[in-house]
C-alpha cells in the first residue's frame, strides 16, 4: 500500500495519479469535517475542492514527519476560518440578520426511514440548532474531540492555541450547547 | 447513565456517523485544482507579459520627440492603469467563491 509520505512526493513532483490517490484517500474523512464545520451540504462542498487547491499550493510547506490527516485538517481549519470572516463581514455589510438560510443539514443515509431512524434524526437536527448557535471557536475542538482521532496536543496544534485552552474551550463549548438545545426544544413544545 | 454521559454519546455517535463524499467530488476537485494552476500559469505569463510592455513603451517614449512632462505622463498613466487592473483581477479571483458562501 502507497503510504501518505509517498503520495505526497509524488504529488509534489507533479504526478497526478497520485494527488488523485491522495484526494481520494481522504474524501470520506475531509468531506465529513467540513459536513461539521460548514453544517451545510454545498458550502461543504465548495470548502472541500478550496481545501484541496490550497493544500497543493502549499504542499512544499509540509513536513512529512506530520500526520497528513491532522495537517489536513488544519489547512481546512484555517480556510474555513478565513471564509467565515469574510462571509462575516460581506453579511454586515450587506445581509440583514433575519436573511441567512436556514439550510438543515441532514447526514442522509440510504437505510429505510424506520422509527429509530426519524428519531436520530430528529435528535440530529436538535442538535444542529445547538451547533449552529453555537460559537465558531467552540465548533472546532468540539468535533475534532469527538472523532476520537486526536489528542488534545494535536487538536491545540491544529488550532494554534494551547492545550489549556482547548480543554477549557471543549468544557465550555459543551456547557454552552447543552443550554442552546435546551432552548431549541423548549421553542419546540 | 446520567445527562452528561447521555450527551456525550449523542455527540460522539453524531461526529462519528459515516458520511460519504459525492461520488463526483473527488473528479470536480482535481478539475479545479488544474484549472486553478492554469490559471496562475496565465496570470503570472499576463504579469510577466505586461512589465515587458511597460518597459518597452517607456524605451520608445523617452527617447521619442514628446517634451519630457508628457512622456513622463503619459507613462505615469499606462503603469497606474495597468497596475490597478491587475490588482482588482488578482483580488477579486480568490475572494470570489469565498465571500459569497456562508459557513
Amino acid at each position: 500500500m502507497i503510504t501518505d509520505k509517498q503520495l505526497v512526493e509524488g504529488s509534489r513532483s507533479g504526478h497526478g495519479e497520485m494527488l488523485g490517490l491522495l484526494v481520494d484517500r481522504y474524501k470520506d474523512d475531509l468531506y465529513r469535517f467540513c459536513r461539521h464545520l460548514t453544517l451545510n451540504a454545498q458550502d461543504a462542498e465548495d470548502l472541500f475542492q478550496e481545501v484541496w487547491v490550497r493544500v497543493i499550493r502549499k504542499l512544499e510547506k509540509y513536513d512529512c514527519e506530520r500526520t497528513f490527516k491532522a495537517w489536513l485538517f488544519q489547512v481546512t481549519l484555517n480556510l474555513h476560518r478565513d471564509r467565515y470572516r469574510r462571509w462575516k463581514k460581506l453579511q454586515i455589510r450587506f445581509l440583514n440578520e433575519g436573511s441567512y438560510r436556514a439550510d438543515v443539514l441532514e447526514i442522509r443515509d440510504s437505510a429505510p426511514l424506520t422509527e429509530e431512524a426519524m428519531l436520530r434524526n430528529e435528535r440530529n437536527a436538535e442538535l444542529e440548532q445547538g451547533l449552529r448557535s453555537l460559537s465558531k471557536k467552540y465548533l472546532a475542538p468540539l468535533i475534532l474531540y469527538y472523532y476520537n482521532e486526536f489528542s488534545y496536543e494535536e487538536i491545540a496544534e491544529m488550532l494554534g492555541i494551547p492545550v489549556g485552552t482547548v480543554k477549557s474551550r471543549l468544557n465550555q463549548g459543551k456547557r454552552l450547547l447543552q443550554t442552546a438545545m435546551r432552548h431549541v426544544k423548549e421553542e419546540e413544545q | 447513565m446520567n445527562e452528561e454521559e447521555l450527551r456525550d454519546e449523542l455527540l460522539s455517535r453524531y461526529f462519528n456517523e459515516p458520511v460519504q463524499a459525492p461520488p463526483r467530488l473527488v473528479e470536480q476537485t482535481l478539475q479545479k485544482i488544474t484549472a486553478s494552476e492554469r490559471l496562475t500559469k496565465s496570470l503570472v505569463t499576463a504579469v510577466v507579459l505586461h512589465v515587458i510592455v511597460l518597459i518597452l513603451l517607456g524605451v520608445c517614449l523617452l527617447t521619442g520627440p514628446v517634451p519630457l512632462p508628457g512622456k513622463l505622463a503619459l507613462l505615469l498613466v499606462f503603469g497606474l492603469s495597468q497596475t490597478s487592473a491587475a490588482a482588482v483581477l488578482l483580488f477579486c479571483l480568490p475572494g470570489r467563491k469565498g465571500t459569497a458562501a456562508g459557513s
